[in-house]
């Protein structure tokens, strides 16, 4: 028989065996496969079409996350293969016995290595096709994309990124193979399955110590980072973020030792049934993967944490352009004396475009009101966190009669000052904050010989220019007569123009969207480089949340999904070579007349408990992690977590439950029980 | 008459297909009383161990019957055959079989632990099997800190301590040394008399087979002869008789250990 007819065989005798190896391959490929096709899918095309350079970004980044995905899977599956060589050191060990050589048995599993991978290449390839479809629609559904130009999409260039990629990978897997057989002795590979376990717990007292002290420095980490985050200074973020990361595998370094001298002192618990047996199996497994399960519990947390804030980040970003941020359908600044003369000189009459439109003065003030004297005394805190900021940048300042002309143009509500009050209008939080403390403080603003006080004691949460992030500029909003009274301290600055289209029809709009830029002498293939004529329209907010959006969803989704499948699989796995290595225990306890019912409760109880403990610790650090997450997006005045940490969890539960079935399944064929 | 506590009525074992036919049990009959301490010598491939596995549970006769306290075992299933190992059976096997990740003391606490015995009581009676059999100084050590011969005997403890009507010790002293072997058959015998435990020991080492109060040799599946102990002689006659019906039975020396 040739070595290729052995492997054949030997992978449809242990198929059952290969079940986790072949899953987590078949996923790695199938969701490689799905994000390096995503510019050519159906979906993409929609967003696409003002937004080319958010896809662009979203597929260079791909390209580097893919790199670092590539690491993992490959990782992982040297990892699961050694499992797999483990299971079968005894009939390696026979092979050689019968006098076949290092070299035939190598050169079997170079065979069945090339099998499967080669067969879970094509089936994972196969399922990321039609993942990529699905893939396409969910994402269609999720922005309300037009799908009538979706069509069946097949990606060479993908196919070809995930071939090489996974050849690469297989190919280490065979020198490994290779290497880890020319190391074998006869003798420990006849004898592998006698070798006795020598798990020795860890000192009980030192574990409850350590254990103790783990808890008690992640729980004052957890409650300053999530309840006192804002405050926290960069050193004391620093010692939290790394003292956690040390926490946590201090604890489950010292988890094994707690547990157990915990249980044990239940002695009825203890004493029932194979209570004791169930125990020793779980305390031994997490003894023996402290390491990986603090690992894991780290990546799983890590997963959680990007995908919820990933997911609010989307529907904060879909709020934001829906209505509220959008009230009209362009907004524009021009630094000039106006822009509709600019407009009729080139040959665009506004009225053919616009159904409504205003066109008010922006004026500046330099010597009173500057970026950094809106702060007050407050201007040092702001300094040590913008070192960037230009203070003496005058702030735009606009009457309070022509605010109010743009506040019914966006079916807002009048505002109203007295003659000694300013209003300021931000809703870029970075800067209100500091702008807030000293609106609070009271600080004052001096035109000529009028002193001005606040109207509110914070920042007017509201802009002109239309944002989808809103990171708008500032604007000083001052009564009429304050501007009438000192002509002397005012310079004409620029024209704020917003406006609706004569049309509702979405074509149309971005035609009238680049006759505007190119009227107004804009260069539409790089728009950025004309900071004094800044034309914003509502398709543009829409269409760059959507691009932002997208990039950030699928970036969260595509390592996420990666930490995910990794950390199911190693404990899948762990807990596979377990099982091999319990086969005996659950015999000798069929022996003393333990019952099927009872000893698949036992493999139940413990397998379900190792993929517990560091999902439950990654959950909790989750819940305070997320608590500092949201404070850090309150920048952007973002607050709802609710439905990101609800879609994290589906995912998680969907891949990770799957895992567990799978591995519990498995478990059981593995010591003897249906 | 003491009440029997094992009886073996005819007992026949085939292997292989109709045609080839391989008898590894042909119609043996034998059986145990109460408090007695029976060995069953062969050689290998005798059939002594397929016959202690019938007895065990673990395999099935193709004819005869198994009774155990009168309970014919052939008709158990599901969780009445579980319920009649944990009750009516204790174990000791060559390799010893204990959980090599609990102690001593958990291995021997976990046969009364599935009886549902509660845990004051255990700790009585574990401590108490652990002075007869003179373990009591490794019941916290794990199997890996034991020598063979404490292992063996943590393993009788084990099968004792929840007073099983019978205890099956399939070759006890196959790995250990000629030392451990004495004082494991010592335990044996003192477990015997003094708890009053029926042990059925299969062996091929006539020297641990010397310390049962009777002996039937098995040849080729079927009975050959019975050897009973003279309570007046010493131990080391027995001993020679059982080398002589060794010789005997297998007609050549080298067979025999």
């Amino acid at each position: 028989m040739n070595s290729f007819k052995i492997a054949l065989k030997n992978i449809k005798k242990s198929r059952k065996d290969y079940s986790v190896y072949f899953l987590t391959l078949i996923l790695g490929v199938a969701i490689f496969y799905m994000f390096n096709s995503l510019d050519g899918q159906g979906a993409m095309n929609s967003i696409s079409r003002s937004t080319n350079s958010a896809i662009q970004a979203l597929v260079s980044i791909i390209e580097a996350v893919s790199v670092i995905v590539a690491v993992i899977l490959g990782l992982l599956i040297v990892y699961a293969n050694n499992f797999l060589i483990k299971r079968r050191k005894k009939e390696f060990g026979l092979y050689m016995l019968l006098g076949m050589g290092k070299r035939k048995v190598s050169k079997i599993l170079v065979a069945e290595t090339g099998m499967v991978g080669l067969m879970s290449l094509a089936v994972g390839i196969g399922l990321g096709i039609f993942g990529s479809q699905f893939f396409s629609i969910i994402v269609a559904k999720m922005f309300d994309l037009d799908l009538s130009d979706y069509r069946f999409v097949f990606s060479h260039t993908a196919l070809i990124k995930t071939v090489i990629n996974y050849v690469v990978i297989f190919a280490a897997v065979l020198v490994f193979n290779t290497i880890t057989v020319s190391k074998y002795k006869l003798l420990d590979l006849l004898n592998a399955e006698k070798r006795q376990e020598k798990n020795l717990l860890r000192n009980s007292t030192v574990s409850v110590i350590v254990f103790v002290a783990a808890v008690a420095f992640l729980t004052y980490a957890n409650i300053r980072v999530c309840f006192f985050g804002e405050d926290l200074t960069r050193n004391a973020m620093f010692t939290c973020i790394i003292g956690g990361m040390v926490s946590i595998f201090a604890l489950f370094w010292s988890a094994s030792g707690f547990i157990f001298d915990v249980l044990r002192r239940f002695k009825g618990f203890y004493s029932k049934n194979i209570n004791s047996f169930i125990t020793r199996q779980f305390v031994g497994n997490v003894n023996s993967s402290s390491v990986s399960m603090a690992l894991i519990c780290l990546m799983l947390f890590a997963s959680l944490v990007i995908f919820s804030s990933g997911f609010s980040l989307r529907s904060f970003i879909n709020a934001k352009i829906g209505n509220g941020g959008t009230p009209v359908d362009v907004t524009l600044r021009y630094e000039g004396d106006s822009a509709v003369g600019v407009l009729n000189d080139n040959g665009v009459d506004p009225y053919d475009i616009f159904d409504e439109y205003v066109e008010l003065p922006l004026i500046k003030c330099p010597a009173s009101i500057t970026l950094g004297s809106l702060l007050g005394d407050y201007l040092a805190e702001g300094k040590e966190n913008f070192r960037m900021a230009d203070w003496d940048y005058p702030q735009s300042v606009m009457s309070l009669s022509n605010y109010n002309e743009i506040q019914k143009l966006f079916g807002r509500k009048e505002v109203k000052l007295e003659e000694n009050e300013y209003l300021v209008i931000c809703d870029f939080q970075m800067y209100a904050q500091y702008a807030d403390k000293a609106l609070k403080a009271g600080t004052t603003v001096t035109i000529g010989d009028t002193t001005l006080y606040p109207a509110k004691d914070k920042c007017s949460d509201e802009f002109l220019l239309m944002s989808g992030l809103g990171a708008n500029g500032t604007y000083v909003i001052l009564p009429d007569s304050v501007i009438e009274n000192n002509p002397d301290c005012f310079e004409d600055f620029a024209t704020f123009m917003a406006g609706n289209y004569v049309t509702k029809d979405k074509e149309e709009s971005y035609a009238y969207d680049d006759a505007l830029k190119i009227g107004l002498g804009i260069d539409l293939e790089n728009e950025e480089a004309s900071l004094d004529k800044m034309v914003i329209t509502k398709n543009d907010v829409r269409d760059s949340g959507i691009g932002n959006t997208v990039l950030v969803v699928f970036i969260v989704l595509y390592i996420g999904t990666i930490f995910v499948i990794s950390s199911a699989a190693i404990i899948a796995l762990k807990i596979l070579s377990d099982s091999i290595d319990s086969t005996g225990k659950f015999k000798i306890l069929g022996r003393m007349g333990v019952t099927d019912k009872m000893r698949k409760n036992a493999l139940f109880t413990q397998i379900l408990l190792n993929f517990a403990l560091p999902f439950v610790v990654a959950f909790i650090e989750t819940v305070f992690g997320l608590g500092f997450v949201r404070d850090m997006l309150k920048a952007f005045g973002f607050i709802n977590m609710g439905s990101g940490i609800t879609f994290a969890l589906v995912v998680m539960v969907i891949i990770y439950g799957g895992y567990f079935v799978t591995t519990y399944i498995n478990s059981k064929r593995i010591v003897d029980l249906r | 008459m003491s009440k029997k506590i094992l009886e073996v009525i005819n007992a026949e074992k085939y292997y292989g297909e109709k045609g080839n036919v391989t008898k590894a049990l042909d119609d043996i009959s034998f059986s145990v009383n109460e408090g007695e301490f029976l060995g069953i010598m062969g050689a290998s491939g005798s059939g002594k161990t397929t016959l202690l596995n019938c007895i065990s549970t673990i395999d099935k006769l193709s004819a005869g019957k198994v009774l155990i306290n009168g309970e014919n075992i052939n008709g158990l299933k599901g969780g009445k055959l579980d319920a009649f190992r944990r009750d009516e059976l204790g174990f000791i096997f060559q390799d010893f079989n204990l959980l090599d990740n609990m102690t001593a003391y958990e291995n021997i606490a976990l046969a009364l632990s599935i009886q549902k015995v509660n845990h004051k009581e255990i700790e009585e009676r574990v401590e108490k099997i652990a002075k007869t059999l003179e373990i009591t100084e490794v019941l916290e050590k794990f199997p890996y800190q034991m020598s063979g011969g404490q292992k063996q005997r943590v393993a009788a403890a084990r099968a004792v301590v929840t007073n099983p009507g019978l205890v099956l010790a399939d070759e006890p002293t196959g790995a250990l040394d000629s030392k451990s072997s004495k004082a494991l058959m010592e335990s044996l015998v003192k477990l015997n008399s003094e708890l009053n435990s029926t042990i059925l020991m299969v062996t091929h080492d006539a020297f641990s087979a010397s310390y049962a109060s009777r002996i039937i040799f098995i040849k080729d599946g079927k009975l050959f002869t019975e050897l009973n102990k003279d309570p007046e002689k010493p131990r080391k006659a027995f001993f020679e008789k059982i080398v002589e019906t060794s010789a005997v039975l297998g007609g050549d020396a080298n067979e025999l250990i």
